[in-house]
């Protein structure tokens, strides 16, 4: 019986020993993992932060959401710049427009002055073979008088011709200063809007994102706390492990079958070790919410 | 679209647009300001105008050269579209400007 009762108090410290090997491992373990969590998270943090700091005006230096409201503008300004020298341009084309009409009427003039002309020519024609012989010599004038009203007639042709291409070209310039002038403005406040909101998304989501790491970081912590109790468990395993021990030393002495007057003062000595171990080594704490761990 | 141009009883020129204020306005427009002298304090009035493009800021900046200074041209009864394309190229700060 003396000996079950050794064999079982020898079990009971064999299985408290691995019990402390186990846990020693395990808290090691959970120590460094939650560690590189906690690293993890700062650096998280910090990247958050230089996200915020680039989101916000940072001092004299202008954040992101600033320079990109400000492209936004400079675009716009822009825009309005062209608009306004392409309206410059069409203003110009449309004076330029003015003189090129007046050239035209101008030739109209000379049209009118050929056909003139021309009915003179005919009419001094008439009168020199009416005049016969004598008027020999105002035909020669007369013919010369006509042949001035062609080329009149011709020059006149010839000035429509080019102010025909110079409309053409004066419109192709219209156009193309048209479609340079007017632009949709729609998109760029849509865009100045879209911007705007989407900045503001992402900054409501980085503010809930650095709460939630806040809150990590914090149980982290507490989770690194709450290990170091590990010590406490591990100096409860090792005194009970002792008293079991020196409990089994007693019953070795007790079932011996000894009756000597030494084995006595031996055993007497032995519970006197075991009242010993009451003050050696005892923690006080009985849980992990108590506060910060004591060493022993 | 169309473009009317009156006078008020002050005596300023008012050049109202109805509709879409557009490069299609141009012809219009730069006959109601053409006989303005440097120096004329001219209204636009934005009351019936439901669109306007980046033309229209070149007409109105073309209205500022005619007149010589902006702080002479008063945009009034600025509202929705317009409203928001005038004040995104900064014309609320360089115009007299007024909302409805």
């Amino acid at each position: 019986m003396g000996e079950a009762f050794r064999t079982a108090l020898e079990v009971c410290c064999g299985n408290l020993e691995r019990a402390r090997g186990l846990v020693t491992d395990a808290v090691a373990q959970l120590l460094a993992s939650f560690l590189s969590l906690r690293k993890l998270v700062d650096h998280q943090h910090a990247v958050l932060l230089t996200i915020t700091d680039s989101l916000r005006q940072n001092g004299k230096t202008e954040g992101f959401t600033g320079a990109t409201i400000h492209l936004v503008h400079e675009f716009v300004e822009q825009v309005v710049r062209v608009s306004h020298e392409s309206m410059r341009i069409i203003d110009q084309l449309h004076t330029t427009g003015g003189h090129v009409d007046t050239i035209v009427e101008h030739a109209d003039k000379i049209d009118d002055l050929a056909r003139e002309t021309r009915f003179i020519a005919m009419n001094a024609r008439i009168e020199t073979q009416r005049a016969g012989e004598s008027g020999r010599t105002f035909k020669v004038v007369a013919e010369e008088v006509k042949r001035l009203a062609k080329a009149s007639s011709e020059l006149s042709v010839r000035i429509r011709r080019e102010v025909s291409e110079c409309h053409s070209s004066l419109q192709t310039t219209h156009r193309t200063a048209a479609g340079l002038a007017g632009h949709d403005m729609t998109s760029a406040i849509e865009s100045r809007g879209a911007i705007v909101g989407a900045i503001e998304k992402l900054g409501e989501v980085n503010t809930t994102l650095q709460e939630t790491l806040v809150s990590v970081g914090a149980m982290v912590d507490d989770a690194v706390r709450a290990l170091q109790f590990e010590d406490m468990v591990t100096q409860l395993l090792v005194d009970t492990i002792n008293r079991l021990r020196k409990l089994s030393l007693m019953s070795n002495e007790m079932l011996g079958g000894s009756r000597r007057d030494d084995d006595a003062q031996q055993l007497a000595a032995l519970s006197l070790e075991l009242k010993g171990l009451s003050h050696l080594g005892s923690v006080s704490q009985a849980s992990v919410d108590h506060g910060s761990v004591e060493l022993f | 679209m169309s473009v009317t141009a009156t006078q008020n009883i002050q005596g300023n020129c008012v050049i109202a647009i109805a509709g879409r204020f557009d490069f299609s306005c141009h012809p219009e427009f730069r006959a109601a300001f053409s006989a303005l002298v440097p120096g004329t304090e001219v209204v636009v009035d934005f009351t019936s105008t439901t669109y306007i493009d980046s033309a229209a800021l070149g007409m109105l900046l073309l209205l500022r050269d005619r007149v010589g200074d902006a702080r002479q041209i008063r945009l009034a009864n600025c509202k929705g579209q317009p409203d928001q394309v005038l004040r995104i190229a900064n014309f609320h700060k360089l115009f007299r400007y007024d909302t409805q």
